[in-house]
């Protein structure tokens, strides 16, 4: 079965057509990666399979359930973009517990701060964009998302960061997740993908088989 | 997790983030002393002057003060979209419009709770023996006027006009509750016997039952 399946997704922002009649499918369990210049529609395209974003036309299924019943399958997906949407007044704890209560879920929020490096109990208006971006992926880790979405999430970490962001991507793939990644790091990308794809003027290429 | 449990949790959190930041309150209790001590001095110093101007005084101050705070409560939710993170979380929207509903009601009833007794005093009027009834407005107003303000701070965080637009949008809709609001507070403050005191407050439930079930309905297509 397909995680992701798209036809013909068309996207405009006001008069200007970011997606012009993409479709894709991204077989479960795999991990896809998404290149493209800046301004290729691969946020957008990320957006609207996380359903924060509506499509100008074009129809899918995520996770087996229609594009358009998004309140169905938003508890299984997660998307890791730019803007983290943290309150950056609440600690990296608070925030992650609030984030929990919102999914229903308890898990160790301790554990997985531990885990991606983060021991810092300060709110989190005083985190670097690097600690933020480790908040997320232990969010992540909690939430254990069917489907994850992560725009440029080599952005903005030191060496030590960017492995790690390796390892947990493979661990979720070995849980069963499918995660898509928007990268401009194709040498660290396609280390970790199975698939990867092209976004150009809003079309996309057929997937080709790579590394892992 | 329980509806209620969904929308106590994300007024937990506006409590909470309040709590630290503390830029609601202060602002909105600044803002509305200020109005309240400005415009005591333009009536004063005869009382019976004072007395007279207190309900529509009173009213004024909570009115922008409500829409100073629902401004401010929604720009903690824009700061690193969390909005966005928000809305996506797998809760029907209509808690998510009344959990922060709650949130703001919270921090505008702890604002009238202060701003209240300080006009009262300050105006030289008493509601002694009509508590409930008094208490009753003051709290049903808020109500109204945190049901729209929260509403409309949410469809308006994203537009680079957003101060300006807020109030344009808030105060025809807001009518009827200034309205019952003051005309109540009028009977209970200067025992007016042509006021039907329990009939604007009767009024005042209904405008308040009316504005949160088509808020809480309109509420997932608006942010949608």
């Amino acid at each position: 079965m397909n995680a992701v399946e798209l036809l013909g997704l068309v996207h405009r922002y006001q008069r200007s057509y970011v997606l012009r009649g993409t479709s894709l499918s991204v077989p479960e369990n795999q991990i896809m990666a998404l290149y493209g210049a800046n301004g290729a529609g691969k946020t957008t395209l990320l957006k609207i399979i996380a359903s924060s974003l509506v499509p100008t036309r074009g129809s899918g299924k995520i996770l087996g359930i229609d594009l358009k019943n998004r309140l169905e399958f938003r508890g299984r997906v997660l998307i890791v973009s730019h803007s983290l949407g943290f309150y950056p007044d609440l600690t990296g704890s608070e925030n992650l517990e609030f984030a929990l209560q919102m999914h229903g879920k308890t898990a160790n929020i301790k554990a997985a701060l531990e885990k991606v490096g983060l021991h810092s109990q300060n709110r989190v208006r005083g985190y670097s964009s690097g600690m933020r971006k480790r908040l997320a992926l232990a969010k992540m880790l909690l939430l254990e998302p069917d489907l994850i979405l992560l725009d440029e999430p080599f952005a903005a970490l030191d060496p030590d960061g960017k492995n790690l962001v390796e390892a947990l991507i493979l661990e979720q793939q070995q849980r069963g997740a499918t995660l898509m990644i928007a990268s401009h790091e194709p040498e660290r990308t396609n280390k970790i993908a199975n698939l990867s794809v092209m976004l150009e003027h809003g079309i996309i290429s057929s997937p080709q088989v790579v590394g892992a | 997790m329980k509806p209620w449990q969904i929308i106590f949790a994300i007024a937990a959190k506006d409590w909470r983030v309040e709590g630290r930041a503390r830029d609601v309150l202060s602002a909105t209790l600044f803002f509305a002393v200020l109005v309240v001590t400005i415009l005591a001095f333009a009536f004063g110093p005869e009382p019976s002057k004072l007395r007279e101007a207190a309900p529509g005084i009173l009213w004024v101050a909570i009115a922008f003060a409500s829409i100073l705070a629902a401004s401010r409560a929604f720009a903690s939710e824009s700061e690193d979209g969390a909005l966005e993170a928000l809305l996506l979380y797998p809760v029907p929207h209509e808690l998510i419009y009344l959990g922060k509903l709650l949130g703001n009601l919270g921090l505008m009833l702890v604002l009238a709770l202060i701003i209240t007794p300080f006009t009262l005093t300050l105006y030289g009027v008493g509601v002694a023996g009509r508590e409930l009834p008094f208490i009753l407005t003051v709290l049903l107003g808020v109500m109204g006027f945190s049901i729209i303000s929260s509403f409309q701070s949410a469809l308006t965080i994203n537009l680079r006009s957003r101060e300006s637009l807020m109030p344009v949008l808030f105060f025809p809709i807001v009518v009827p509750v200034v309205i019952a609001s003051v005309k109540a507070t009028v009977g209970l403050m200067t025992l007016d016997p042509s006021v039907d005191v329990w009939g604007w407050i009767r009024l005042l439930a209904g405008f308040n039952v009316v504005y949160l079930v088509v808020c809480t309905l309109i509420f997932p297509y608006a942010v949608e």
